[in-house]
């Protein structure tokens, strides 16, 4: 970390439990200014007045305890009288759960009142249902008969109730008449599939109403029964709830089953549900638990919860909207000496401790966990610990007594996220966000591990630790593990500190309200769930019901997006950037295109409807109603959130409030990415409701447009229409067209970009907008999706600089890669230099084959994920070597390996030349300059350079810049045995010999006469040297917070590592030939 | 000498004083990095822990004196961690300076490097920085106006008491330093001699004369100026008074800065270039400043012992200690046994012999003998580093280079902030910056401009105790001033070589000292 130093940090940790006491305001400060300067005496009397001061304010406050020790507890419940008291509390979480008094499902929500209460809320008779067309010919008189026959074929009490209703499928239009459709409530929601295969596999045979053997399809079947709720007593995720007095039950405290404060009973019908609007917005008091363990591993070996211990637990807990958590503490396997600010409890015994952590955890209750792998890491070895300790107590972490808490495999796939394997260890009523899972999803990285998502986000680098410094330092001294405990407390905060940074909290609240899924489905799971539940919300209220579709997980594919061929080059000119601003959900609403819109050729003939009156024919050749006919619901759902959307933006702008700020800002993004969802949920063939017809009429009305904007633009700002130049469009990719107006001036193209967009937008129906939003100027357009230019949005300013599809994140390259590609850019689109790209390249290049390249700048690094792979990789390689050195060092399972490639024998393969880094410095290892310049650099360079330099480009790579090379003398290995060392003037590189020379002096006598100014230049560089050695040194203390313990960081994601142990070889060397100066005679 | 006419003389011939430089002792221990301790492969963790160990006692006894009597009995606490909750106590450790505008290797090596570097802050101090107070077991950050008042820098070791707060914080209503270290030099016995007959000591007391700066190669040169010094120093200029005085100039003493750096500078301008073949083999370095200064220091020698020390600006290892310049480097110069290359810092002790002086000298030389006794002095010379790296620390004013220059004699320590801020080798088991004794003459060169301060012991409770002299050495190129200290009497004088408008052989002196404790002569 840098800056903010280890135990600044502790301090800014200290929750302010009081205020500071304003000794300067005091007079009797005033006087104890003099004080160490005046007699014995008058110090005496102000210290007096000092100490009895700070003693008031302790006997005013009461004696805090050291890292909120004494507020782990949750504040009094205030009595309650169910008669009286309605009972008001943010609910957390939705689950269904057995009630095993009478083993039926009862819903149960978790939440937390407003004074900090937790509270646990069964809700009973809520019974799911699903829906059936009604066949001509069957009547009311036929239901109760129907209901009989399907109880018998079930064998069991399951339907309870059959009603007639007037509904209409969401599927297609097929006029405007309402159809009857059966109701089904059933018992239970395990039941509810047995009913529902029935009908699905044909065998419910009554009469011939429901002719046996063939599949009577069901509508709204298939949808979770705690979403079903939430969608029929419309509440949505992490919203307030009123149950009004009168109304529930309280369970008394010996029934309960839960650790919450207030539990009670509720029928399902018997409660508000207060739409998170306006003032309810707001949050609970919220407590947040971030945590993170350590364990002791042995050399070599990554932890395995069989052998190795769990030695410390550090834990952070702090309440929503509150900016530092209110307990810190620390449990430490065996002593560990006091840590200012912070609680430490030690423990001789690893099964105590986890067991006093689970007592922790029940008596803070936390209603929210994250930490930094906790879901595939910590809370996977906990458990496995707890198994191997047989603490059987331990495993019970979560808000219902004697409920076990166990962690499951899930696998997750989603075409947004792709797939992952993660581990789950479901807390009951206990929300989980794992901050790593969260960047993994929201941010594209080139590497995830905390000390980089670290530096990235928060601007600090964070000591590292290397788990087998961690066994020694456990295995040392109360001070030493007081060490690790400082390091592991840090951990335990970084998690907070990332979360209110990126406003993950407040943003996936946002988003569980919007949509109106639970919190706990936003991580673990895909994008249509949440489309679905917004469908489901507007279909019914419509009157729709939604079709059951059996996933078949077609591969049929659709045209995509168009893009316009790029005319590659170098733009010194400005060039407009139009946008379809929200284009999918534009054209949706546009052209009216739904799931209830959806007209088959033949409806249209039945209906004998009027094409581009009654109905449109999409580029696609597919059939939508509209709107004269019908306002589709997709429409219309987009309508309400780009409404909302619009409003949130507005009272954004005029809330000043700072908490209220982040829940709308979080709001606007939440609408924001769920209207954008709705089109690729009706594209997700695996999905729960595909639509291609829909999805592929979007990406060809998209098309449609793109082109058409191409074709109007050109035509109208033309030299024909009195313009000075020719408009040009360069590009166009899925919403955007880049357009090169002609004019040099910025205002000029901005005006005419401005003028353009609306001339466009005119062309095209409601509510599709061509925005005009930027200007890039200069633009470096290299190819599909590689482009990259300088942002401006007024004339006078730029913006940024804008890079897209260009390597910066691939985590395969080195870092010199995007450190030179992100310079080349920024001399050539800032700087309006190409020279100077060029020649910073040359230098870099230069550099390169120098060996002057720093050696982090050229690390790769690679996960070690599993032990053998079937193709040989450089980094398995190379652990497998490193293994054979030095066991105790090498990486382990799990470990991220550094590598460099140095240079090997001839054709020997890139995975036969990688080696560790520091093995590389230390002796000396020739780089293999000719892998970094052909496989790293040459592609990524060759790519920006050739639309300026054209054929010229080439030159980059050779040239006179890459003639000089300089090769390491490497210390160990082949011939280094016989190799004899010779020094060499320091003039001339003349071997120095007996007869030329001074013994160990620095020049050859033909060189003497410009030894000064030989000495100068080597002192200077000496003198570099030394500063960088001491200015590296210096800040790796800062960062570890302390001065008077040595660094023992080994963080490979940190830009010094590495150039630390060089500073360090790199100076002794400089001085060594300082010193042969000194024997010379001059 | 063809010059005759035109030189005044002294009625009787001249002779130049002497003074001898003796063997330092334990407490006045060399800056020489020997073999043993050259390598870079410790860390610096091991500076700080010595540096607390060496002081701690220190420190120790005169917190107890101060704070032992107390009604409220604060407790001592051995360790910053040992701090007991709501307790008054006092704890020694080492300062650490939290200051987000430090510069920082971090932010210099992620920023874009095709943006210009910002230029390098005159001051680090803002509002959000905060002082942590540590030692090897841990560190508590100190709050209260005391701590402010205090002004303090990473790496001083000092004593606090005060009382954790519930927030973790140690709130502290009284510190303590080390003090002022002993002076080891014999006291000189009748220390009012300086008192009477002013005229008389004034003629024939030993001097040493300090400058800094002489920025040979720089683009503004103060060759002229430099030429007028050497004619001065060596007794070939001035005024019989001025000649008199300068040949009461025992030695000379070079604080840094005598080459400058400006030179070198082109081989960074290089770097934007690429490299041509074979190019990079040339050295960029012109030997003419260097033959210049040579030239100079050749002229001196020939006059009175030279001690050189290396500064920011030489040719030299930039990590403090700097070590001596090779000899060999000043050609003629280096053949001379009174010419001395010195590290920097450098203690020196110059004794000045009761039969030096007593050469005959107007026909007072029975007399002499009585006012004249042998006397050694210790003096501290640097090049100013450690103290214009302090002043980014504090808010000027309060603090001035002078006033910063007096706290570090207080801390015991020359050179605090090393190697947080300032850069300097990686001992292993010591801490040669410690003061084991205080110095006598405390010279620090490479200053903006010149000042000088007297300290004594604070526990002198109103007796005149024994003082440290210090003296801020201005450039002599920006300024053309020349520092004489006498050795005898701690007193200060400027020697101005006026940068216009002055006929040779023109110095002017002018009265000396920003505080009004340094006599000033006529």
């Amino acid at each position: 970390m840098v800056g903010p130093t280890n135990s600044t940090r502790q301090n800014q940790l200290t929750a302010r439990t009081r205020t500071k006491p304003n000794v300067s305001s005091e007079p009797a400060a005033k006087r104890r200014k003099l004080g160490p300067t005046n007699s014995q005496k008058t110090q005496d009397s102000s210290f007096a007045d000092v100490l009895e001061q700070l003693s008031q304010d302790r006997a005013h406050d009461g004696v805090a305890a050291e890292g909120g020790a004494d507020s782990w507890a949750r504040p009094n419940l205030p009595s309650i009288n169910e008669k009286r008291n309605s009972i008001i509390f943010q609910q957390i979480d939705v689950d269904e759960a057995t009630d095993y008094s009478n083993g039926s499902i009862v819903l149960r929500l978790f939440g937390v009142t407003e004074d900090g209460n937790s509270v646990l809320a069964y809700v009973t008779g809520f019974l799911p249902y699903f829906y059936v067309a009604v066949p001509r010919g069957f009547d009311e008189s036929d239901i109760d008969a129907f209901a009989d026959q399907l109880n018998k074929q079930a064998q069991g009490n399951f339907v309870r109730q059959i009603e007639i209703v007037k509904r209409r499928s969401l599927w297609g239009y097929r006029g405007d008449d309402w159809v009857l459709f059966m109701k089904l409530t059933i018992s239970e929601p395990r039941n509810l599939p047995k009913i529902r295969g029935l009908f699905e596999r044909g065998e419910c045979g009554f009469r011939d109403l429901f002719p046996t053997g063939q599949p009577c399809s069901t509508f709204e079947s298939n949808i979770a029964y705690t979403l079903r709720f939430m969608i029929d007593t419309k509440v949505v995720g992490m919203n307030w709830i009123e149950i009004p007095a009168g109304q529930y039950k309280l369970v008394s405290e010996k029934d309960k089953k839960s650790t919450c404060q207030i539990e009670l009973k509720v029928r399902w019908d018997a409660f508000i549900s207060h739409p998170p609007e306006e003032n309810w917005q707001k949050f609970a008091p919220l407590r947040i638990l971030s945590f993170d363990i350590e364990c002791a591993g042995r050399k070599g070996i990554f932890p395995e919860a069989q052998v190795d211990p769990v030695i410390q637990i550090a834990n952070m807990v702090t309440r929503q909207g509150e900016t530092k958590p209110f307990i810190r503490n620390i449990f430490t396997l065996n002593t560990c000496s006091h840590i200012v600010g912070s609680q430490v409890m030690s423990f001789d015994d690893e099964a105590e401790m986890l067991q006093a952590w689970r007592d922790f955890i029940e008596e803070v209750d936390p209603d929210l966990v994250i930490g930094y792998n906790i879901a595939n890491f910590d809370f996977p070895y906990l458990m496995d610990r707890a198994k191997h300790l047989k603490a059987n107590k331990f495993p019970f972490l979560g808000r219902m007594k004697g409920s076990k808490t166990q962690t499951k495999e899930t696998h997750f796939s989603s075409k947004a996220y792709g797939q992952r394997d993660s581990k789950d260890t479901e807390l009951e009523g206990r929300l989980q966000l794992d901050v790593l899972q969260f960047m993994q999803r929201e941010h594209k990285l080139r590497s995830y591990t905390l000390n980089s998502v670290c530096a990235q986000f928060l601007g600090e680098q964070k000591e590292d630790v290397h788990h087998s410094v961690i066994t020694e330092l456990q295995n040392g001294t109360p001070e030493s593990r007081r060490r690790l405990a400082v390091y592991c407390l840090k951990d335990a905060y970084l998690p907070q500190r990332l979360m209110d940074k990126l406003m993950c909290f407040v943003n996936y609240t946002e988003m569980a309200r919007v949509t109106g899924v639970p919190f706990n489905y936003l991580l673990s799971r895909g994008q249509s769930i949440k489309v679905l539940s917004q469908l489901f919300r507007k279909a019914n209220e419509e009157g729709y019901v939604i079709p059951v579709l059996k996933g078949e997980g077609s591969d049929e594919q659709y045209e995509g997006a168009t893009v316009i061929e790029p005319k590659k080059g170098y733009y010194d000119t400005p060039i407009a950037t139009l946008d379809f601003s929200s284009l999918y959900p534009s054209i949706m609403m546009a052209h009216n295109l739904c799931y209830t819109t959806l007209l088959e050729k033949s409806t249209i003939d039945r209906l004998q409807l009027a094409k581009d009156v009654d109905y449109i024919q999409t580029p696609n050749n597919d059939f939508f109603a509209t709107t004269a006919k019908r306002k589709g619901l997709l429409p219309t759902v987009l309508e309400d959130l780009i409404s909302a959307r619009k409003r949130a933006k507005a009272d954004l702008k005029k809330e000043t409030d700072p908490s209220k700020r982040a829940v709308l800002d979080g709001r606007q993004l939440a609408l924001k990415i769920s209207a954008n969802s709705v089109y690729g949920f009706t594209g997700a063939t695996i999905g729960k409701l595909p639509c291609l017809p829909i999805s592929s009429s979007v990406t060809a009305y998209g098309r449609q447009m793109i082109e058409k904007t191409k074709q109007e633009v050109e035509a109208e700002f033309s030299i024909n229409n009195g313009h000075a130049h020719n408009a040009e469009v360069i590009y166009g990719d899925t919403d955007s067209v880049m357009v090169k107006f002609g004019p040099a001036e910025l205002e000029k193209v901005m005006a005419l970009g401005a003028e353009a967009a609306d001339f466009v937008t005119a062309k095209f129906i409601r509510p599709i907008k061509l925005e005009f939003e930027k200007v890039y100027y200069p633009y470096l357009l290299i190819s599909k999706k590689r482009y990259a230019g300088l942002y401006w949005t007024k004339p006078d300013k730029w913006d940024k600089m804008d890079s897209k599809g260009i390597e910066t994140v691939r985590r395969d390259n080195c870092r010199l890669v995007s450190t030179v590609i992100e310079t080349c850019l920024h001399k050539m689109l800032i700087d309006r230099d190409v020279r100077g790209a060029e020649e910073y390249t040359k230098r870099i290049i230069s550099d390169l084959l120098q060996n002057k390249v720093d050696m982090s700048q050229l690390v790769i690094t690679k996960a070690l994920a599993k032990a053998d792979y079937a193709a040989k990789q450089a980094h398995v390689e190379l652990a497998e070597r490193m293994r054979q050195r030095d066991a105790g060092s090498a990486p382990a399972l799990g470990d991220r390996v550094a590598y460099v490639i140095v240079k090997g024998i001839k054709g020997a393969a890139a995975y036969e030349k990688s080696e560790d880094p520091l093995y590389v410095l230390e002796n000396n290892i020739p780089i293999d300059t000719k892998y970094y310049l052909e496989n790293q650099l040459s592609n990524p360079l060759m790519r920006i350079f050739e639309p300026i330099l054209g054929e010229k480009a080439a030159s980059l790579l050779s040239g006179a810049h890459t003639r000089t090379i300089q090769i390491a003398t490497p210390t160990v290995g082949g011939l280094m045995k016989f190799a004899v060392k010779t020094v060499t003037c320091l003039g001339c590189k003349t071997p120095l010999r007996s007869n030329n020379s001074v013994t160990n002096g620095a020049v050859c006598n033909n060189c003497r006469p410009k030894m000064g100014e030989l000495y100068q230049k080597q002192i200077t560089s000496a003198s570099q040297l030394q500063v960088r050695f001491s200015r590296l040194w210096t800040q790796c203390q800062r960062c570890q917070g302390s001065l008077h313990q040595d660094v023992l960081c080994s963080s490979k994601d940190c830009p010094i590592f590495y150039m630390r142990k060089k500073a360090q070889k790199d100076v002794e060397d400089a001085n060594s030939v300082l010193e042969r100066f000194d024997a010379d005679l001059w | 000498m063809a010059t005759f006419d035109s030189i005044p003389t002294p009625s009787c011939p001249l002779v130049r004083s002497t003074s001898t430089v003796v063997p330092p002792t334990e407490t006045t221990p060399s800056f020489l990095i020997d073999p043993k301790n050259k390598s870079y492969k410790h860390q610096y963790a091991n500076i700080y822990f010595t540096r607390l160990t060496m002081l701690r006692s220190a420190v120790e006894e005169r917190a107890r004196a101060r704070w032992d009597g107390l009604q409220s009995e604060p407790l001592h606490v051995a360790r910053v961690l040992d701090i007991v909750k709501s307790q008054l106590c006092w704890v020694i450790g080492t300062v650490y300076m939290d200051m987000p505008l430090k510069p920082n290797v971090l932010e210099d090596i992620g920023r874009d490097h095709s943006i210009p570097a910002p230029p390098p802050r005159e001051k680090f101090y803002c509002d959000e920085d905060s002082v942590m107070l540590e030692d090897e077991s841990g560190r508590i950050k100190l709050v209260g106006n005391r701590v402010s008042e205090e002004r303090l820098v990473t790496g001083v070791i000092v004593a606090a008491l005060g009382m954790e707060t519930p927030t973790g914080d140690f709130e502290v209503v009284d510190m303590c330093t080390a003090g002022l270290a002993i002076f080891a030099e014999e006291e000189i016995l009748g220390s009012d001699a300086m008192d009477v007959d002013v005229d008389f000591s004034s003629t024939r007391d030993e001097y040493v004369a300090v400058i800094s700066g002489l920025s040979i190669g720089s683009p503004s040169p103060a060759d002229a100026q430099i030429q007028m010094l050497v004619e001065y120093l060596a007794g070939e200029a001035g005024g019989p008074e001025d000649q008199q005085l300068a040949s009461q100039i025992t030695r000379l003493i070079i604080a840094g800065n005598s080459l400058s750096l400006e030179e070198y500078n082109e081989e960074g301008e290089d770097e934007k270039r690429p490299r041509k073949f074979g190019a990079s083999t040339q050295a960029n370095f012109s030997p003419h400043p260097n033959l210049a200064l040579s030239a100079h220091l050749h002229d001196l020698i020939s006059a009175l012992p030279v001690h050189i020390l290396p500064g920011e600006d030489d040719p030299s290892g930039i990590i403090l200690p700097q070590q001596p310049f090779p000899r060999a480097m000043f050609g003629k110069a280096a053949t001379f046994e009174s010419f001395y290359c010195e590290s920097n810092p450098a203690w020196l002790r110059v004794r000045c012999d009761e039969t030096e002086s007593s050469i005959p000298n107007e026909g007072r030389t029975s007399s002499s003998k009585s006012n004249h006794p042998p006397v050694t002095r210790s003096l501290l010379v640097t090049s100013g580093q450690p103290v214009l790296d302090m002043y980014k620390y504090l808010p000027t004013p309060p603090s001035s280079l002078v006033s910063i220059a007096a706290s570090t004699l207080r801390w015991r320590h020359v050179a605090p902030t090393a190697p947080d801020t300032l850069w300097c080798h990686p001992y292993r088991d010591r801490d040669p910056f410690v003061l084991r004794q205080t110095p006598d003459i405390y010279l620090v060169g490479g200053m903006p401009e010149f000042g000088t301060r007297l300290v004594g012991s604070e526990d002198g409770s109103g007796r005149a105790g024994r003082c440290c002299r210090i003296v801020l050495v201005p450039s002599f190129s920006q300024t053309g001033i020349l520092v004489l200290v006498n050795l005898r009497t701690l007193e200060v004088q400027c020697v101005d070589f006026g940068v216009e408008g002055l006929s040779a052989g023109g110095g002017e002196q002018r009265p000396s000292g920003d505080d009004g404790d340094a006599m000033a002569e006529s």
